[in-house]
């Protein structure tokens, strides 16, 4: 069964049971996970109680612009067809991408491991999610699940109770990887209930970058849900980048959370172009003075493609400092959101923050909105937002016509031009160029 | 007809407003035509409309390029057959380098296919020192915060880039300094020859004393009310456009 449905929006079965029964979900099928794999007793617990919460969650109305759910239609989902997928932990061989630290390629066939024996002997730690629990039980009980929260969300808890991979990557003190970790993950079985979850910690005083690629096949049907959890110690420098190449026509639901200690740094590049519906939401806590935070956004969304964003900067300690950039573009009859929030409490002094969106509509049907929202009760503080939305210009399209440029080409080098100050900020130069691609792809 | 822009009868309106009202004009390739006017008498409307921008609107008449009707074609096309517009007021595009553009310029004015990265290096570097641009400049997103007179020579760089066979250069000189103006017009000399046609646009003699145009036209109220040499200039410098205004009023105009 596919996990679509044409057109038709479908409630969900009217009882758990018979979900459970369509679809092998079930606190049954849970423990059977747990099991299978040898879980320590904490992560089925928290495996258990993700599935609690699933069972408790109001169903969301499968329909746009209700409350949390703004924009986003999902009327199209079906739960009962699913299947969860446990990624095979069995590790197949790799060889190391060149100018890489390390690497992971999730298939389904397996994981592919990668990583240079230098970077393993120093300390750094890079693994499958489900091998690391195995190997490093203690170290992984530590932080995941430390910022997760799936409380009343259905979807999410429902990936959270089934999760099959994700990542690890653990720094130690000190250590400064200057190499980026690359890992990939490519989602191929339809109707497949696809948990993600992804760890970084870096000990204080450390740096690494992490660049994490989702790619789908076409047609597919899944549902996606995908949990990061970073964690930057006090002087420490983390660059994540996430490169959202979902399949065509899979739901997607992310929860990005991190935490940035005393002067540290993070830089956050999340870019997307693929899915069906794909919902984001992030929350960064500069929880330390003089934290930072970088948060470069790109996407592209067309056809019927719908994307919704929420990004909520919580500058908890002062001095901290947020730079927010979105670029997104939508076309044909796509539908894209994003919600900005600065939040800084009171006693939050000298904290500096600024939101900067800017959207382009390549057609009449597609429609974009973007909400900053300041949330401020501290009084020393440079906060502040700016927002432009554009259609394509006519006179720069006319310009690179008469110097000979195609139509296509023009709007192809505008679009990319728009995009620019966004992607030149991608920090694997190879996954850079395959942004692009699916970008020019699409215009 | 081989070798020439023909512009006839050309009657072009802009948003409803008709601007030009029977435009004759044609420049043979070797000739450089200097083209002048009173602010507002049509000038820009008329390279527009040459060159295909979809904001001006031609009621009739007709423009053709080496016998070649041009008005059925998009704006591309026409580049693409040799037409070269060097704007008053360019655009500025964020994002897009002045490298990149021009090598997807001179890529799209050879049928697509790309330029071999020496040879647009060796073509960049040559032209941009030919105008007197700083080499930095082709990293620079297009016009983005360029002056006045960064823009105009960077109008002239690309023309000296993309190689056309006729161009328009509209008002190449406004606002620039006494020494870009000399180095704009050292820039349009080394193109001309025997198989470039050159429109220039200008208020001002001093770049005709360094380009020398062989036929001078004036236009007013978006008619050619007369045609000369070099010495129009000078008359037009001595005795403004009031006469030509009033011999046009009262019809004996040449
Ligand atoms: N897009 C437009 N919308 C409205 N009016 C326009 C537009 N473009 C041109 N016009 C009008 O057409 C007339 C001719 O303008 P044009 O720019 O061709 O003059 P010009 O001879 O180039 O003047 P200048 O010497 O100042 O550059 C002017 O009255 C101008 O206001
Ligand atoms: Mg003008």
């Amino acid at each position: 069964m596919i996990g679509y449905a044409r057109r038709q929006p479908v409630a969900l079965a009217a009882s758990e049971h018979s979900a459970e029964r369509a679809a092998g979900l079930g606190a049954g099928a849970v423990e059977r996970v747990a099991r299978r794999r040898n879980e320590p007793a904490w992560l089925r617990e928290q495996r258990l109680a993700a599935w609690r919460e699933y069972e408790r969650s109001p169903e969301p109305r499968w329909q746009r612009g209700i409350k949390g759910w703004w924009l986003t239609d999902l009327s199209r989902l079906r739960l009962e067809g699913l299947r969860p997928v446990l990624f095979s932990p069995s590790v197949t061989g790799l060889s190391l991408p060149q100018g890489t630290a390390a690497a992971l390629r999730h298939q389904e066939s397996g994981v592919g491991v990668a990583e240079a024996r230098d970077w393993a002997a120093r300390g750094l730690y890079v693994a499958d999610l489900a091998r690391a629990v195995r190997e490093r039980p203690l170290l992984v009980g530590r932080y995941l699940g430390g910022q997760a929260g799936v409380a009343g969300d259905r979807l999410l808890s429902l990936a959270a109770a089934f999760w099959g991979s994700g990542v690890f990557l653990y720094v130690p003190e000190g250590l400064r990887v200057d190499l980026p970790v690359d890992v990939s993950a490519n989602f191929t079985t339809p109707a497949a209930l696809l948990g993600w979850r992804t760890v970084v910690v870096a000990e204080p005083g450390s740096s690494v970058t992490l660049s994490e690629e989702f790619l789908g096949a076409e047609g597919t049907g899944a549902l996606l849900g995908a949990f990061s959890e970073i964690y930057v110690g006090a002087g420490a420098s983390v660059t994540y980048a996430t490169l959202a190449g979902h399949g065509a026509s899979n739901t997607v639901l992310a929860q990005h959370r991190a935490i940035v200690k005393q002067d540290g740094q993070l830089n956050w590049f999340a870019t997307n172009w693929g899915g069906a519906t794909v919902r984001e939401v992030s929350e960064i806590r500069l929880s330390e003075p003089r934290a930072r935070l970088e948060m470069t956004g790109a996407f592209f969304a067309d056809g019927g493609q719908q994307f919704d964003g929420t990004a909520t900067v919580v500058h908890e300690a002062k001095q901290s400092a947020a730079e927010i950039l979105l670029r997104g573009v939508v076309k044909d009859a796509a539908r894209a959101a994003f919600a900005g929030t600065i939040r800084v409490p009171a006693g939050a002094q000298q904290v500096e923050s600024h939101l900067a969106s800017h959207t382009l509509t390549l057609s009449d049907q597609a429609r974009v909105d973007v909400v900053p929202s300041l949330e401020i009760a501290a009084n020393d503080v440079r906060v502040g937002h700016g927002a432009a939305a554009g259609k394509l210009d006519e006179e720069q399209v006319f310009y690179l016509m008469s110097r000979g440029l195609t139509r296509d080409q023009a709007i192809r080098l505008l679009v990319r031009g728009f995009l620019e100050p966004a992607l030149t900020r991608l920090p694997l130069a190879a996954a850079r160029e395959r942004v692009e691609r699916a970008v020019e792809g699409k215009i | 007809m081989a070798g020439e822009l023909r512009v006839r009868d050309l009657r072009v309106s802009v948003e409803g407003k008709p601007i030009l009202r029977g435009v004759d004009l044609t420049v043979r390739a070797g000739e450089i035509h200097a083209l002048m006017g009173p602010n507002g008498s049509g000038k820009s409307t008329l390279s527009h409309a040459i060159v295909g921008h979809p904001g001006y609107k031609i009621e009739s008449g007709s423009v053709s390029l080496n016998g070649e009707n041009l008005l059925d074609l998009p704006a591309d096309a026409r580049a693409r057959l040799g037409l070269f517009l060097a704007f008053q007021y360019p655009v500025a595009i964020p994002g897009v380098t002045v490298a990149n553009f021009l090598r997807s310029a001179l890529a799209a004015q050879r049928g697509g296919a790309p330029v071999p990265p020496r040879e647009f290096k060796r073509l960049l570097a040559e032209n941009l020192d030919l105008l007197g641009i700083q080499e930095a400049f082709a990293s620079r997103y297009l016009n983005d915060g360029f002056s006045g007179g960064e823009k105009k020579r960077l109008e002239i760089m690309q023309m000296a880039v993309l190689r056309p066979r006729f161009a328009i250069l509209d008002e190449p000189d406004s606002g620039l300094d006494i020494d870009a103006v000399r180095t704009v017009a050292e820039g349009v000399n080394a193109l001309a020859g025997p198989e470039l046609g050159v429109l220039i646009i200008t208020h001002y003699q001093r770049i005709l004393d360094y380009v020398r145009p062989d036929f001078v036209h004036v236009l007013l109220d978006g008619r050619v009310v007369r045609s000369g040499g070099q010495e129009l200039v000078r008359e037009l410098e001595e005795r403004g456009y009031d006469w030509l205004r009033e011999e046009a009023a009262s019809g004996t105009g040449s």
